[in-house]
């Protein structure tokens, strides 16, 4: 652990002087060295684990997403990806047009099948395919990040 | 559950800006149904769906539970000013609701995806969508 310490490091006579001395002050941080290797450690297991943990995720959405999805042609279902936009960012993206199935790609329903439509004429109910995937990882990414916290403080 | 789900049916219906922005339906009750609308009711009117229901585990032992729900809601609009007041009419209701759901009490609720504004497959209604997620506990 770093400390710092401050204090006047005495009053030097001057040879044959009577009087008059300079004050010397000493400021210093100890453990300066291990407290960098240690935020080091933090920094980059922190990055591995919130790496992981965010790619992970992703990848258990999508799989819960396209479990959900009860197939009809497979486009949607072969149409549930992930991207990684940024550092620590993924997406999850359901598009019918993006299937696996080409010749069926003739336009894209993958809103309507989420959050459902009117019920004027044949409606159909909002099946909820990705945010259910959603809400049930989420337990499971809170506990994760608790862990990771745990993790960190121990280091 | 059933009481919870109940408490959530009963906060939309009984809201007073929510009936009298949707009016009733032929059966004489508010226009908010849970998944699903009945045959040819007319817009505006409100669809509610439960997306999950997390059984957490007991805390302190069994006489603490709490039980995470999402809640998605539609709120179905002949136009987009129409479908965005149901939409806020719909958050007021979850904030100002008193979930009487003995035995389980109410901890928090708030809202967890920006409302958005979607067409309709085949009418020209339109749909503004927002997920809730309420926690109770008993």
């Amino acid at each position: 652990m770093a400390s710092v310490n401050f204090g006047t490091l005495g009053m030097p006579k001057r040879p044959g002087g009577a009087t008059g001395s300079s004050v010397i002050s000493k400021v210093a941080v100890y453990g300066v060295e291990e407290c960098l290797i240690k935020l080091a450690a933090v920094n980059k297991v922190a990055r591995i684990e919130l790496g992981y943990l965010s790619h992970k995720s992703a990848e258990i959405i999508q799989e819960k997403a396209k479990h959900n999805i009860h197939p009809v042609t497979g486009n949607l279902e072969t149409g549930v990806t992930i991207a990684h936009p940024a550092p620590y960012v993924w997406t999850i993206e359901a598009s019918s047009m993006a299937g696996g199935v080409p010749e069926k790609n003739s336009y894209e329903y993958a809103s309507f099948v989420e959050f459902g439509t009117s019920t004027t004429g044949h409606g159909y109910p909002s099946y909820g395919f990705m945010r259910r995937a959603y809400a049930e990882t989420l337990p499971d990414i809170m506990v994760a990040l608790k862990n990771i916290g745990e993790h960190l403080e121990r280091l | 559950m059933k009481q919870i789900i109940d408490s959530i049916r009963r906060a939309l219906r009984s809201d007073p800006k929510i009936e009298s922005l949707c009016g009733l339906d032929e059966d004489g009750e508010t226009k908010a149904y849970q998944a699903m609308a009945k045959t040819n009711v007319s817009a505006p009117y409100v669809i509610w769906s439960i997306l999950s229901g997390i059984d957490s585990p007991p805390v302190y032992g069994d006489g603490y539970v709490i039980q995470d729900l999402m809640v998605a809601t539609s709120a179905w609009g002949r136009n987009s000013t129409e479908a965005w007041q149901l939409a806020e009419f719909i958050q007021e209701a979850f904030e100002e609701a008193d979930y009487a759901a003995e035995p389980w009490g109410m901890m928090f609720n708030r809202r967890i995806s920006f409302p958005r504004e979607l067409p309709d497959r085949d009418t020209n209604l339109v749909q503004v969508t927002a997920d809730y997620w309420l926690r109770f506990s008993r």
